[in-house]
């Protein structure tokens, strides 16, 4: 039974079919990697697996039993499913710890009554909280911790995105979706991005990213699916999906594949 | 130099607010002293709402008036009711807040000028309500509004001075910066200002960005309430004219130059706001443009407020 299995998911916007009828599925712990060409759709499928945008068609389903499609955002992330955005969202007037936090209070019990109230449950739930947000602060090393109380807006694009992951583990994924987390990152950076990712995988998270920099896919990816037009066009190791006549038809003259 | 004032700053505020009526001159000053009070527990409510959460109402002078109106029902000689005072208070803790999710669910799908839009009709829509109200039965008393309300009360002992008033005040003021300091660093807290920040994120973060909502506009509609009630107690009347659209704009005046999110700010706006017009009383005619133009040139000098919500920076040691 796979953790996430997508069947005949579609999107139209409008005119535009951007997601055309796409499947996969995920097994536990697997580092899956999603490719296309610009627009062909990646960003959207995880938006649809998320609940930001409601599917036209389709059925994205959990442990083989509970299908999320038409459920909340919110209710989707406690079933275990988190995510990063290409275009960075964090909350930048917050510092790296509350940002964490936000991801941490998902499964926190405490009311309205008692934390105006300042009751000890509250207060020892709260210090947990903390407690676990360092923890995840500190899975980048020296990177984030030693500026866990300044602004998230104040951090250098490469701990925006380390920081953007904190964040999403924190909700407790068994599946973390990752939208081009090494953009606009240098070769070191994404070196370090790599080991960190593994090290997520590690701490028994299966995740699907969406990437461009082929080392990275290479260097990561227990599978490589590629899409074009929202199609699924290949689906395999990275020696297959690199030599499949579709993929390399995809990208000529839009891009190549080299690595 | 702002570290220092951002620590002894509380104290030394509440310091001068417990000595300044046995400084002041005379009783219409202590009266200034306890509007003050009153209208920053406005701004800490409103605060909740537009500084944490984000949700911009133009209409909250109506939770304000709700409180009162809810007050003289219950403790006037209109129903025939002489509720004790603290239950009085319970009750429109409670009301407030109900009409606060009533308000708000409609509203929850709506964001920035929109939600703007929406809350300034229902601010309308109370005011007027609370005119038109006294015909076929005379339930809010009309344009005349509501007399004889009973003074506050505790155990036989009554208030009538405005000093004391002017405590009472105090001390609920104080007790509700405490509770908006442990909102805001709370989960509730963090969900609202990340709603604040980034609506879509917030979700995908797994916060229920609805119950969030509801939630805000039920703790700053029961604050601006609770500060009604006790309008009704000190005022001895209430007449829809105490809640018109200038009391929403100058409250939301009070918690943008405070400093939107900032506990403190908001009390700071509601001493500007409350006490610049009564400083340039003399000039007379020239008084609200002198008033306007401080404003303007605080949101110029400091378009952040007076001061900015506190970076964290040692917020996390105060939780450690
Ligand atoms: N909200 C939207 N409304 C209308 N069209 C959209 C919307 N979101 C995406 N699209 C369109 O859907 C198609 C797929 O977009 P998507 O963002 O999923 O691509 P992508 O594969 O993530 O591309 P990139 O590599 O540039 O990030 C594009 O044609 C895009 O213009
Ligand atoms: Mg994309």
């Amino acid at each position: 039974m796979s953790l996430l299995e997508v069947i005949g998911l579609r999107k139209n916007f409008g005119g535009i079919q951007a997601v055309r009828g796409f499947d996969i599925a995920i097994e536990e712990r697997q580092i899956v990697c999603l490719i296309g060409p610009n627009g062909s759709g990646k960003t959207t499928i995880f938006n649809l697996i998320t609940g930001l945008i409601p599917a036209t068609a389709g059925r994205v389903i959990i442990d083989g039993r509970r299908d999320i499609i038409g459920r909340k955002p919110h209710a989707i992330t406690a079933m275990g499913v988190a995510r990063t955005f290409q275009n960075q969202r964090l909350f930048n007037h917050m510092t790296l710890l509350e940002n964490v936090l936000v991801g941490c209070a998902r499964s926190a019990k405490a009311g309205l009554a008692s934390i105006l109230l300042g009751l000890p449950g509250a207060r020892a739930e709260k210090l947990q909280m903390i407690e676990r947000a360092r923890s995840l602060l500190a899975l980048f090393g020296e990177r984030l911790l030693p500026q866990a109380d300044d602004l998230a807006g104040s951090l250098s694009y490469a701990n925006r995105r380390r920081l953007e992951i904190a964040r999403a583990l924190a909700t407790e994924p068994r599946l973390l979706l990752l939208d081009e987390p090494a953009a606009g990152m240098n070769p070191t950076e994404s070196r370090e991005l790599m080991t960190d990712i593994l090290r997520v995988r590690d701490r028994g998270v299966a995740i699907l990213l969406i990437e461009h920099d082929m080392t990275v896919v290479r260097g990561i990816s227990d599978r490589v699916v590629a899409l074009d037009y929202g199609v699924k066009i290949a689906d395999g190791d990275f020696a297959e999906i690199r030599r499949h006549p579709k993929v390399i038809e995809a990208y000529l003259g839009r891009g190549t594949v080299d690595a | 130099m702002t570290e220092r004032l951002t620590r002894y700053g509380p104290f030394l505020l509440a310091l001068i607010a417990l000595v300044a009526p046995l400084l002041a001159p005379n009783d219409y000053v202590i009266g200034v002293l306890a509007r003050i009070c009153l209208y920053a527990l406005l701004a800490l409510g409103l605060n909740i709402v537009v500084g944490f959460a984000g949700l911009l109402d133009l209409g909250f002078v109506a939770f304000f008036g709700i409180g009162s109106y809810v007050y003289a029902f219950l403790a006037s000689p209109h129903f025939g009711l002489h509720l004790p005072f603290a239950a009085v208070m319970l009750v429109i803790i409670f009301t407030a807040a109900g009409s606060g999710v009533l308000i708000g669910a409609p509203t929850l799908r709506l964001r920035g000028d929109y939600l703007a839009i929406v809350t300034l009709g229902f601010g309308e829509i109370t005011y007027i309500c609370l005119v038109n109200l006294d015909r076929p039965v005379n339930i809010t008393g009309g344009p005349n509004g509501l007399l004889s309300i009973d003074p506050p009360s505790f155990l036989g002992f009554v208030i009538d001075h405005n000093i004391e008033y002017y405590y009472l005040f105090l001390l609920t003021l104080g007790l509700v910066v405490l509770l908006s300091r442990r909102l805001r660093d709370s989960r509730i807290g963090w969900a609202w200002r990340a709603i604040r920040e980034d609506e879509i994120a917030a979700e995908a973060m797994g916060v229920n960005t609805t119950m969030a909502k509801l939630q805000a506009f039920a703790v700053g509609a029961s604050i601006a309430g609770f500060a009604g009630g006790l309008l009704a107690s000190w005022q001895r009347s209430v007449f829809p004219d105490n809640f018109l659209l200038q009391e929403s704009i100058n409250i939301l005046a009070m918690v943008i130059l405070g400093g939107l999110g900032s506990v403190l700010g908001a009390i700071l706006g509601a001493v500007a706001i409350v006490s610049l017009p009564e400083i340039f009383r003399d000039f007379a005619l020239y008084r609200l443009l002198a008033f306007g133009l401080i404003l303007i040139l605080v949101m110029i000098l400091r378009p952040q407020g007076l001061l900015a919500p506190r970076s964290g920076a040692r917020r996390s040691a105060e939780t450690k």
